[in-house]
């Protein structure tokens, strides 16, 4: 049996009912009230026990209950609230803005002294109102509880910093050894088409073209046939990895495959394109990459991802060191940046429904630390962020409820740029999406004519 | 011969999740499948049969549940109940007063064999089952903890994640979300009645008693010299508290009817009258009878009648019979198992 709730009172059941009133289907009626009662008991004690502010105590607590479930799309056919206190609620950061500002007028008006009574209210303030911070969706704050616990599970944070210079010491018939102890096996790799594409600078300058060198990485799992990872199953072990690499050598796949002892092969030259990512956005500081197999070089691990699991579950420690050591090879060698190392599940996309997530491995559980990454799911999703793109339920039934915390922060970010320009965020998204149309169009338009077009051309991207 | 689980159509769900209902006289789990979705039902009880060639005949050629062990036919769930009918004989059952029968020997393999019959292996570790327990009896201390960790380890070895919901609440949650899970459910099955007070979802009060449908059969059986099970089949067949009892059967059946509403009525005066965490109601709250026991024709009209005629601490809106009195306790689960996140 669940853990005793404490009975809600008579205002909060008022305040309750009033909304769960226009909730249809019954579990998400249910989610909503036992969801409204737990936000309600977070309150601080003073906002609860203070009779004039016990009503923001349960505003705060129907309307964060409300939007989550908006957020989980668990309410399709239920209307927004038409009550002043919602357009209040949904206005809560501009309010807080603007009580800042007011509050830093007050400190530049009356000096230190004032300065001190300003930073003292604000702090007050931060510490009575916990509901004014950002909520996160009850799907990305449940993936923050499994990545808490899958941690006793992952491999530790990598401890060297990764070499500033790493180059060829060898080049022999059986392959090539890089002087950070990288060998790669070079007898499977084929060449497909130079690498040109064309990146989309953030200021919304002119795009630029670029050759030759790659922008960045994605790591892939093969979603292949998987042996489980012990002696007896060495013979099944190797004959899986020798099938996948002639499925991939013959589809020009990835640039990269690493088995599952660790071993790395090189697929595809590094200055060719391989088909590994297709329809896909990502983004660094300066610039919006689209379609990533002419930008950014694939890595596939011979794994199957799963949600939810650990990345001791999907990876083995072979492979994780090798994918260090290659990570490392190919950032010093082509400059990439930390930014633009990223799993493919963040950066795959639907187009024609305009979703993300349209293939998902690694879309958790991608060991960042043990490759000196930064953690790439706590990014504002450039897909939602640049262009528009948004999430369905299909996604989150397979994600199994728990979608990565950029994603919400990236609809989180969207709302505060449509509540700055004035504009309906559903009008935001749609500006957006047409900008993407437009770059798709020139992409097709380039790929045609061979790239030969008058946008401005570079050797170097980033 | 029925042998099929039954089938009706039920509530609005989420794949991957069921609500089971693990009942004296009845386990039904109610689940979304590519139909829509759907309850299923098997009678739990059981009735050995001698090992013969001919009667492993009759069993194939029928397709009843069976299985076999130490020289004997085990017929359970539902051809158990028209096979003991057929052979005037008392069928067996693995539970008794809501909890698994201490003095059944084939209690856990039946319920075992009947749970798995019903809801299948899981097919991926995201699966979940909330399943009924009923409340604390109120007659006896009785242990519910061996029951439910029972019933939970099983449905994990299953390959599901689990989740128990008390019967009476399930019944709030499957009848009382137009009013916010706010009422008093009452589950009157065959082994016992549980009942349960919610406030907004929130169980304020449950309990359970045990006179309830079985002891109505075999009470009445002991009167008139009838078996439980014949009893429990003319009961269920046609029984109709509205009209005069037309033989001894029926005479025995309206009193003993009478007793358990009584009982039921004394009970939920006297957990409302002691509970003291009761919130201040500003309005009367409704009552939701479910269960195979309430299914007779008038049996809400007297317990309406027994219940405005007592002190009721609490103000009552309304008493109604659910729409599904068999189904409202799974339907009730499987809401539970769709609001786990």
């Amino acid at each position: 049996m669940s853990k005793p709730t404490p009975l809600p009172e008579r205002q909060l059941r008022k305040a309750i009912e009033s909304l769960a009133a226009s909730i249809e289907d019954p579990g998400s009626k249910l989610r909503f009230i036992q969801r409204a009662i737990e936000v309600y008991a977070e309150q601080p004690e003073l906002l609860r026990k203070t009779s004039t502010l016990k009503p923001i105590a349960v505003r705060l607590a129907c309307y964060g209950a409300f939007e989550e479930l908006h957020a989980e799309r668990k309410l399709p056919s239920t209307p927004k609230p038409r009550e002043i206190s919602w357009t209040l609620y949904r206005l809560r950061h501009t309010i807080l803005a603007l009580f800042i500002l007011g509050v830093a007028s007050l400190a530049y008006a009356y000096g230190p002294a004032g300065y001190r009574a300003a930073r003292h209210g604000v702090e007050t303030v931060a510490r009575l109102l916990p509901s004014f911070s950002p909520t996160a969706s009850t799907a990305t704050r449940a993936a923050s509880r499994d990545r808490g616990a899958r941690q006793a599970n992952e491999p530790p944070a990598r401890v060297t910093k990764p070499p500033e210079k790493v180059w060829l010491v060898e080049d022999g018939p059986l392959g090539e050894l890089w002087s950070n102890g990288l060998r790669v096996l070079t007898s499977y790799h084929i060449s497909t088409e130079k690498r040109r594409y064309f990146v989309f600078p953030r200021d919304g300058g002119d795009p630029i073209l670029v050759t030759e060198k790659p922008a960045g990485i994605v790591y892939h799992t093969s979603e292949s046939d998987i042996a489980p990872f012990e002696p007896d199953a060495t013979g099944s072990l190797l004959s899986n990895t020798r099938g996948l690499l002639r499925w991939l050598r013959q589809h020009g796949s990835y640039h990269y495959l690493i088995d599952r002892f660790g071993r790395i092969y090189r697929l595809v030259n590094e200055s060719d394109v391989a088909y590994h990512a297709g329809k896909s956005i990502w983004a660094d500081d300066d610039y919006y990459y689209l379609d990533l197999n002419d930008s950014f070089l694939g890595i596939c691990f011979e794994s199957e991802w799963k949600p939810q699991a650990s990345d001791a579950e999907i990876v083995t420690p072979a492979q994780i060191q090798a994918a260090m050591n290659l990570t490392d090879m190919l950032r010093a060698r082509y400059g990439i940046s930390d930014t633009n190392s990223v799993p493919h599940g963040l950066i795959s996309v639907n187009p024609q429904k305009m979703l993300i997530g349209h293939h998902i491995d690694w879309a958790q559980g991608f060991p960042f630390a043990a490759l000196g990454l930064s953690d790439k799911y706590e990014v504002p999703l450039p897909s939602i962020l640049g262009f528009g793109f948004s999430y369905d339920q299909d996604l989150l039934k397979r994600m199994r409820g728990n979608l990565w915390p950029g994603v919400d922060h990236a609809e989180r970010e969207l709302r505060i740029r449509s509540r700055n320009k004035g504009v309906p965020s559903a009008m935001l998204r749609t500006e957006l999406r047409r900008v993407y149309r437009r770059h798709q169009e020139l992409l097709e338009n380039a790929r045609k004519n061979g790239f030969e077009t008058p946008a401005v051309t570079a050797g170097m991207g980033s | 011969m029925e042998n099929t689980p039954k089938t009706e159509s039920v509530i609005p769900s989420a794949e991957g999740r069921i609500g089971l209902d693990v009942g004296t006289s009845k386990i039904l789990v109610a689940r979304r499948t590519g139909r829509g979705l759907e309850a299923s039902v098997e009678v739990n009880a059981f009735i050995p049969l001698p090992y013969s060639r001919i009667t492993e005949n009759i069993l194939l050629q029928n397709k009843v549940h069976y299985y076999q062990e130490n020289g004997q036919f085990f017929v359970y769930g539902n051809s158990a109940e028209q096979f003991a009918s057929l052979f005037n004989a008392e069928t067996r059952r693995p539970m008794s007063r809501g909890l698994i029968n201490p003095h059944e020997p084939e209690a856990l393999t039946l319920i075992r064999v009947i749970i798995q019959g019903l809801v299948k292996k899981s097919k991926n570790d995201e699966e979940l089952v909330c399943f009924s327990v009923p409340g604390a009896p109120v007659e006896s201390p009785d242990d519910l903890i061996y029951h439910e960790e029972f019933l939970k380890n099983y449905l994990t070895e299953l390959g599901y994640r689990v989740r128990s919901i008390n019967e009476g609440q399930a019944v709030v949650f499957s009848e009382l979300e137009k009013e916010s899970f706010t009422g008093i459910g009452i589950s009157a099955g065959g082994g016992m009645c549980n009942v349960c007070l919610a406030f907004l979802s929130v169980p304020v009060i449950s309990f359970s008693v045990s006179k309830a449908g079985d002891y109505i059969d075999q009470s009445v059986g002991s009167v008139t010299g009838e078996s439980a099970t014949r009893v429990k089949i003319v009961k269920e067949a046609s029984l109709d508290l509205t009209r005069t009892p037309q033989n001894k059967v029926e005479e025995a059946l309206h009193i003993y009817y009478d007793e358990v509403i009584q009982n039921l009525v004394k009970h939920l005066n006297q957990s409302l009258g002691k509970a003291s965490n009761v919130p201040k109601l500003d309005r009367a709250v409704p009552v939701v009878l479910a269960g195979g026991t309430s299914r007779p024709k008038g049996f809400l009209d007297r317990f309406e009648k027994v219940l405005r005629a007592s002190k009721c601490p609490i103000e009552i809106s309304e008493v109604r019979i659910s729409t599904r009195p068999m189904q409202a306790t799974a339907a009730g689960a499987l809401v539970a198992a769709v609001n786990d996140a």
